[in-house]
């Protein structure tokens, strides 16, 4: 380590000592760019290497002041082909000629940016004019862009977890690493949609690898918009939307009517209500839902410097009563050229609020429920009606209403970087940066239940209770890199290195007290409650650190447009792991071959623009485990014995300490093949990836004795998944006027249980996903080694009895009943992991106006119909059924509540996800400088085709390692969005 | 230029220095285990761990292994057996159909062997400090190394009890030496002596070393040898040789006051109220137990019995909800509805209310439960202990003599006072003198009524009634409730946790002493012995003998000699199978104290056992010696394949 260290040092100083600055006092260019037609509007002038630069105005004249006679002045516009010149060369008047060569787009990858030729990795980036409209948050804003990116999206259309490339870890986690503005491990929810700039989806191992210990999920960078206009001029965007959800209609159950009927039969109590729906509309909403985003952002540039400021504020008008939320936030970017250029700062800030007072509640379970039950029973202190039934069962409004609660969330973070040019000519670029960043979030949670609420009363025997909880953590991050850019005629090199240290530490606390006499004080007076004069109060703090340190290098060479190559290598350590294995190497290579500029290509060239064929290899870390874990430790045991007169607390040993405990491992070959046909109309790229993780942690049966506890994380066992990932994407004129595009991926994943444990823990499968069943809890997923991951054990359906039980096969060839399940006779019944994931967009555009269309599905799984298994058939005990229960299955009559394969359906669906229509209104000058106004109406959930039963097949969860479980009882809502964008 | 990189330099440097490479944790909530060792409060600090560790495993996991498989308290699942059902965790207990994959026999191996880690790894660490290091003498550090080894015998003898032969014998700490099942390569039976030889020698080993008398909390002399007479009394079915007349020599030292002087005490109650660590001289030992600072307590004792209502029964706010889920075994089978017979369901009318913990409530309807008096009297149902049954097992209620005052429903004041121990009839707040408490589920609406019977008289879940019943359907009434400990007024100002958890008392003693003298043949002493314990339960006319059967009508004689419903006259071994029951009814070791000594937990005869079937659930209508001893969970043989299954699970 020393050694390493000593020899950056003099790599740096080496650097640094061969700068030689430049006296002069800039160089100015000016000019006025054109096309074959006519001047080109728009077009940046940059000075390579450095965030000076402006664009083309109206007639296509810039001026620029750059910082030497020899400095390298670099003009592009999308749809152009980029040119550059040494500042002294440049012409006064210049063409640009049209790309007709693959777009030569910049990609932002881990520590810097790449031209998107110069990839041999799998990167995906997704740019903010491609982003889906009216998305709630980041994720929902690149759903079905990325193949191999799974998001799971909840009843309203709004991603609500996602993973890339499928599951492999059991117990790591399967989340990317979310990157945002090079902050490692920042929040998605910190950055307002409209400031999103583009996200980048790094998917192999070769890409990811440069994070180390943090790169086996993949990664997601997310870069913000920066501060850009002409100088002087402040641009003022504002970019909103209102968007209200229209619920689908409910599962078709009886009525309160057919109920009474019906419950003769039944014989369900009937307690008295006789108000139809009588809990929907006592929790409904009374205003309609609706969700409103405000932004607003301000962005200017000076001669030396440029900035933006963007404010944003969210109300939520929630389908409930009493569960509104808003949030406020701003973020400010500010970048500054000081020292005769050579340094540059960039600085951002960004400050985000959440408030949120009221409870939570769902009415997707009342159709349901009894619909007996009254709500309101005026002779109870709160009004509510109270179950009479000794249940723990609560009065669901009494539970929205009656409670208070409050909660709040800070999060802060500030990033500041510093960015020296220690080495500039026409050929070689050396520049040095240290960014520190940190994000501080707090958050407190504060509630109080009166002593009129019947849970308070009846069933813990306290009279109000209150309690006050709140979490600090902050994240410390210092990165320094040294990024070296050579280029010199057909060779281009591109080197970055560096070292990084993050740190986190996070406080908490959190008390309760109970039984108090006045109910006005809410938490306000927690000491007043008699619980905590009776010892029975409630009061917890804790504290915990844990850090992560590496050095890192990498290195890209490109030579001609034939071939570019790859490597980097992280070193890391994170104070998570054991003892014994505290550091560890992350090494990749990656290589791609444009193979259609060879000369023996050349008779293709009619047809084929571009052919590329890359590969790559690279290892990543997956930081698994929770910090403490590894050492041996004694911690309070919360018990107490009563000694030589006094009652004296335990303490012992706290966990089977594991000095070995390290790092998951992942190991991703990648090959894939980029393409562009038909004069670019057609590009895409087709990608075969082999992702086998190892070491995985696992929680096992710690042998007893000698441990001392049952159970311990080791790394063991490994996963592998293999899939293929196709993108396409057809785009052409029909007129001048008329534009359209095809875009689809598909993806196809095999993910499987390779191995688990070894020779001295054994264990030979994996159990998943808790079930239920006689005498040990019943799980429904078991995998062996090589056993697709979603494979689900149970009993295989055979026809049902006379008495209206389900029958199942049994392993000696017979048939059982419920009651007679034995574990033996359990099989693998089906698969709930979709093999087929894939979307479709289109895109129309004609004049101003715009017009889209997503879709999406995923194929080839079972999904087990919850809502079957518990609403479908007559036999169940639940209090309000399926009108299709008599329907379909009136042979059911007894309770078959049980792993049988009959609630196993196939799950394959598409549904329309999402429409947009647009149309922008360009102004010319006026006296606002009003430029540009953009309106859309987006909806979102519009249908889905299936054939599965249950409830909307996507609002099933298709990611993670218990997959496809349907919920009984789901909300399903169409979203629609009407949104404003204006630019002044 | 020289100024940046000077800059560039100090940087790096810095980075090195501030050990922006060191990856050591610093714990702020844990203890570095290497070093914990500090002072005397460090070590009675893992001491009080240890104690509570076992008081924990004790009140649950082995409450539920030797109770719940015995013939007088089981687990029941009502409301059309769909709830307390839990997954079955505990029926399989009941119904003797529990496998190597069963929760609880995996959890209680696993409770098991943290108490003995800790005491291995106390004793381990404790001997390799110097005494003076930590400012004690090296006698008390033996005595506290004493007292741990005495207590991982106790800690022992309690997963030995369950598992037998096939547990392994290891003090190490030592992680990468797996240990190999005590009857590995040998007999199951010689795996069974080692381990009695073994914890027969420590116990001898640290008898002197240990204190005589002191706190009840603490291990002393006389929790040494009361462990031991345990062992040498059941040495016959442990290790095939029978022991009995050591056992009784023991008992009788024990009983004449050479280990500390302890007495039987006139009133029962003082055995489990609130002061019984202080007040009790019966008491040789009991895990400490406090509202504040040790909930453990008599929790599980009454918990698992109670209604969701109880405490308006008792006047009390008791902190900790009642489960509904266990029962007292029936003494009745159903060849009758005792809830028919015994309750009119009058509908009272729409606008009635009740109360519920100090506010009016209404419900509609209501109904008032009424007793008919006659319930019982009539005796519609059979009784299990007559004939065609005749059991001499389960049926608890019933085979006690019914002028045993533990019998009176319970009953309590605000000076703390209190007795009676079974929930039966019809349930009124305030000690059965306020308004009729509602039952839930199955019977939502109705009074609260329990009967000695478990069935499903209303057929829900599709299950119609029958004769004799397992406890899958019981409805929620089904089964009298016990509650052993006492639930404490509130305004009496004591709380249902202040009572310790009594463990061994010398009631025990004099109870071995009697199975000794009766096995040497000596019935009339150990009728005499036996006697010398049950006559604090009767009044003295009830005892010498009065009155008339409330029943039969026909004269009764004395306590003393009445033979209990079912038994013959003469004090046999049934007899003292049955005292062993009725005197430590729900203290946590009927199988073991009793059924197994007697030869009857497998095959014996109580309740439903070979009188119903169960589709499916594998009820053993015949009995079957495998259960004698619980399997090793397949966890443990999975994660170390030098531990031996016992072969009855092969």
């Amino acid at each position: 380590m020393k050694k390493l260290l000593t020899f950056l040092t003099g790599v740096a100083v080496f650097l640094a000592a061969s700068v030689h600055m430049s006296a002069q006092n800039g160089y100015e260019v000016r000019g006025v760019i054109s096309d074959a037609i006519g001047p080109v509007v728009g077009a940046s002038v940059i000075e390579r290497g450095t965030t000076n630069g402006t664009a083309t105005g109206p007639d296509g004249d810039y001026v620029l002041r750059v910082s030497s006679a020899r400095a390298v002045v670099e003009i592009s516009c999308i749809g152009y082909q980029t040119v550059t010149y040494v500042a002294s060369e440049l012409p006064s008047r210049l063409t640009l000629q049209e790309d007709t060569e693959m777009i030569d787009e910049t990609v932002v990858v881990g520590y810097g940016t790449l031209n998107k030729k110069e990839i041999s990795s799998s990167v995906v980036s997704v740019k903010s004019e491609d982003f889906n409209k009216a998305a709630p948050n980041a994720m929902t804003l690149i759903v079905g862009k990325v193949a191999g990116l799974n998001i799971d999206t909840n009843a309203s259309g709004n991603a609500s977890g996602y993973q890339i490339r499928g599951a492999t870890s059991i117990n790591g986690g399967n989340s990317p690493l979310i990157v945002v503005d090079g902050i490692i491990g920042g929040s998605l929810s910190d950055v307002a949609t409209q400031d999103i700039e583009s996200i980048s989806v790094l998917k192999d191992g070769a890409s990811a690898a440069i994070y180390g210990t943090r790169g086996a999920n993949g990664v997601i960078l997310v870069t913000t918009k920066k501060g850009s206009g002409t100088t002087g001029r402040v641009r003022v965007t504002y970019d909103s939307y209102v968007a209200t959800q229209i619920l689908h209609k409910f599962p078709e159950t009886f009525s309160l009517d057919e109920w009474l009927e019906l419950n003769e039969s039944r014989g369900k109590a009937d307690y008295g209500n006789r108000v139809e729906n009588a809990y929907y509309k006592a929790l409904k909403n009374d205003k309609p839902y609706y969700d409103l985003n405000q932004h607003i952002t301000l962005a200017g540039s000076t001669a030396k410097s440029n900035y933006s400021l963007s404010l944003t504020y969210t109300d939520n008008n929630a389908l409930t009563k009493n569960s509104d939320s808003q949030s406020y936030s701003a973020r400010f970017q500010m970048n500054q050229k000081m020292l005769n250029d050579i340094v540059e700062s960039s600085t951002v800030a960004n400050i985000r609020a959440n408030v949120s007072e009221g409870n939570s509640a769902s009415f997707a379970g009342t159709p349901f429920s009894n619909p007996t039950v009254p709500v309101y029973d005026e002779s109870t202190p709160t009004g509510y009606y109270w179950p009479t039934s000794s249940t723990g069962s609560t009065n669901s409004v009494e539970n929205l209403m009656v409670p208070i609660n409050k909660s709040h969330s800070t999060s802060l973070t500030f990033q500041q970087d510093i960015k020296v040019k220690l080495f500039q000519n026409p050929y070689h670029l050396l520049t040095t940066n240290a960014n520190a960043s940190f994000r501080y979030n707090s958050s407190y949670s504060h509630s109080y239940t009166p002593s009129t609420m019947q849970t308070a009363q009846m069933w813990n025997n306290w009279a109000g209770s209150a309690s006050l909880g709140s979490n600090n953590s902050l994240s410390r991050s210092f990165e320094w890199l040294v990024n070296y850019n050579f280029q010199k005629t057909d060779h281009t090199i591109k080197a970055v290195g560096g070292y990084s240290y993050n740190d986190s530490v996070n406080e908490s606390m959190n008390m309760t007290n109970r039984d108090f006499q006045y109910d006005q004080f809410l938490w306000y007076n927690i000491g007043s409650g008699t619980y905590l004069k009776d010892g029975q109060a409630s009061m917890s703090s804790g504290k915990g650190f844990n850090k992560i340190a590496g050095v890192f290098g990498r290195v890209t060479y490109s030579w001609k447009n034939l071939f570019t190559a790859t490597a980097s290598l992280r070193y890391e350590g994170s104070s998570k792991f054991g003892k014994n294995k505290k550091y560890g190497y992350f090494p990749a290579v990656s290589a791609a071959w444009t193979i259609s500029n060879m000369p023996f290509m050349a008779g293709t060239r009619s047809w084929l623009d571009e052919l590329r064929f890359r590969a790559s290899y690279g290892v990543t870390g997956r930081n698994a485990g929770s910090d403490y874990a590894s050492l041996s430790t004694y911690a309070s045991k919360g018990s107490n014995y009563y000694m030589d007169g006094e009652w004296v607390p335990g303490y012992g040993i706290n966990r089977n300490a594991n000095p070995n405990l390290g790092w998951e491992t992942a190991v991703v070959y990648d090959y894939g093949f980029d393409f562009e046909l038909f004069k670019r109309r057609l590009s895409g790229s087709i990608e075969y990836f082999d992702r086998r993780s190892e070491d995985l942690l696992y929680t096992y049966t710690a042998p007893q004795p000698p441990y001392v506890y049952s159970t311990i994380q080791l790394n063991l066992g490994s996963t592998s998944n293999k899939g293929v990932e196709l993108a396409l994407n057809w785009r052409d004129n029909i007129t001048k006027d008329l534009r359209y595009s095809i875009s689809g991926t598909y993806s196809f994943s095999d993910a499987r249980l390779v191995s688990i444990g070894n020779d001295v823990y054994a264990a030979s499968w994996v159990d998943l996903g808790s079930a239920g069943g006689l005498g040990s809890s019943d799980t429904r997923f078991r995998l062996y080694e090589d056993t697709r991951i979603g494979s689900l054990r149970g009993f295989k359906y055979a026809g049902y009895t006379d008495d209206g039980q389900l029958l199942h096969e049994t392993a000696d060839g017979g048939t059982a009943t419920k009651t007679g399940v034995k574990d033996d006779d359990k099989v693998f019944i089906g698969n709930t992991l979709p093999k087929h994931s894939f979307s479709l967009n289109l895109t129309l555009n004609y004049k101003t106006w715009d017009l889209s269309v997503n879709g999406r599905g995923l194929a080839g799984m079972d999904i087990w119909n919850s809502q079957l298994q518990s609403y479908g058939y007559p036999g169940v005990s639940a209090e309000n059924l399926l009108k299709s229960a008599y329907e379909k299955y009136p042979y059911l009559t007894a309770d078959n509540n049980y792993l049988n394969s009959f609630f196993l359906e196939k799950g394959d669906w598409f549904k329309i996800e999402r429409i947009s229509v647009g149309k922008a209104f360009n102004f010319k000058k006026n006296k606002l400088n009003f430029e540009r106004l953009y309106l859309y109406l987006a909806a979102t959930n519009l249908l889905t085709l299936t054939g599965f039963t249950g409830v909307d097949p996507s609002t099933v969860s298709s990611i993670g390692l218990e997959p496809g479980i349907s919920g009984s009882t789901s909300l399903y809502a169409s979203r629609v969005t009407f949104g404003v964008t204006a630019q002044f | 230029m020289k100024k940046i990189s000077i800059i560039l330099s100090v940087l790096f440097a810095g980075l090195a220095a501030t050990s922006c490479f060191d990856m050591e944790e610093h714990p702020f909530t844990l203890l570095d285990a290497g070093n914990y060792f500090s002072d005397e409060a460090a070590v009675k600090q893992v001491i009080a761990n240890i104690y509570a560790q076992e008081q924990g495993d004790l009140s649950e996991l082995y409450w539920y292994a030797q109770e719940l498989s015995a013939d007088q308290i089981a687990w029941r699942s009502w409301n059309g057996g769909s709830w307390g059902w839990d997954s079955g965790d505990k029926f399989v207990l009941s119904t003797h159909t529990w496998t190597p994959l069963s929760n609880y026999v995996n959890r209680i191996w696993n409770g098991a062997w943290t108490a003995i880690g800790l005491c291995n790894n106390f004793i381990d660490d404790l001997s390799s400090i110097d005494a003076s290091s930590i400012g004690i003498t090296d006698a008390k550090k033996e005595a506290y190394i004493a007292e741990v080894r005495a207590f991982r015998v106790y800690c022992y003898y309690n997963v030995f009890e369950v598992f037998g032969g096939v547990i392994p014998l290891t003090t190490s700490t030592d992680t990468s030496i797996l240990p190999e099942s005590a009857c590995a390569g040998t007999t199951f039976e010689e795996g069974c002596r080692k381990i009695c030889d073994w914890m027969e020698s420590e116990l001898d080993e640290t008898l002197a070393a240990l204190p005589v008398g002191g706190s009840v909390n603490r291990v002393n002399q006389a929790f040494n040898r009361v462990l031991k007479m345990r062992i040498l009394l059941n040495s016959e079915i442990f290790t095939g040789t029978a022991r009995f007349s050591e056992c009784k020599n023991l008992a009788k030292e024990i009983l004449d006051g050479k280990y500390g002087s302890y007495r039987i005490v006139d009133k029962y109650q003082d055995i489990y109220s609130y002061n019984n660590d202080t007040n009790c001289p019966e008491i040789i030992f009991a895990f400490s137990s406090d509202l504040i600072y040790n909930k453990k307590s008599t929790n599980m004792r009454n918990g698992p019995f109670m209604s969701y209502v109880f405490m308006n029964y008792f006047d009390t706010t008791q902190r900790h909800a009642g489960w509904n889920c266990t029962c007292t075994t029936p003494s009745f089978d159903n060849s009758s509805d005792f809830y028919a017979q015994c309750v009119e369901n009058v509908q009272v009318g729409a606008d009635t209310t009740y109360r519920s913990n100090g506010t009016i409530r209404s419900i509609t309807p209501i109904y008032e439960a009424r007793v008919i008096k006659e319930m019982y009297d009539k005796e519609l149902a059979k009784c299990f202990l007559d004939p065609p049954y005749n059991d001499k097992l389960g049926a608890v209620h019933e085979r006690f003599d019914p002028r045993d005052i533990r019998l009176l429903p319970p009953y309590g004041d605000d000076s703390g006072n209190w007795g009676g121990m079974f929930l039966e009839g019809v349930m009124r707040e305030h000690y059965g003198t306020g308004d009729v408490q509602m039952a839930d589920a199955d019977r939502n609406g109705m009074g609260l009524v329990y009967v000695d019977q478990v069935g499903n008289f209303q057929g829900k879940g599709n299950h119609p009634v029958q004769i004799v019943e397992n406890p899958r359907w019981g409805e929620t009434n089904s089964g009298l409730r016990t509650a052993k400990y006492p639930y404490y007024t509130t305004n009496s100002g004591f709380d249902f946790c202040d009572p310790d958890v009594v463990e061994f008392r010398l009631a025990e003693v004099v109870y071995t002493y009697a199975e000794c003298l009766l096995r040497e043949g000596n019935a009339a002493e150990a009728k005499n012995q036996v006697n010398s314990v049950r006559k604090r339960y009767f009044s003295d006319a009830d005892w010498n003998g009065s009155g008339v059967h409330p029943t039969t009508g026909k004269a009764l004689i004395g306590a003393k000699d009445q033979a209990p419903r079912g038994f013959s006259d003469a004090f046999d071994m049934d007899r003292m199978l049955s005292e062993w029951g009725l005197e430590f009814y729900d203290e946590g070791h009927r199988r073991r104290t009793d059924l197994r000594r007697f030869d009857k937990f497998t095959q014996g005869q109580w309740w439903f056992f070979g009188r119903t079937t169960e589709t499916g659930y594998d009820l053993p209508a015949k009995r079957d010696r495998k259960y004698e001893w619980y399997p090793i969970p397949q966890r443990a043989l999975d994660a170390n394949h030098g531990l031996v299954q016992n072969p009855n699970y092969e």
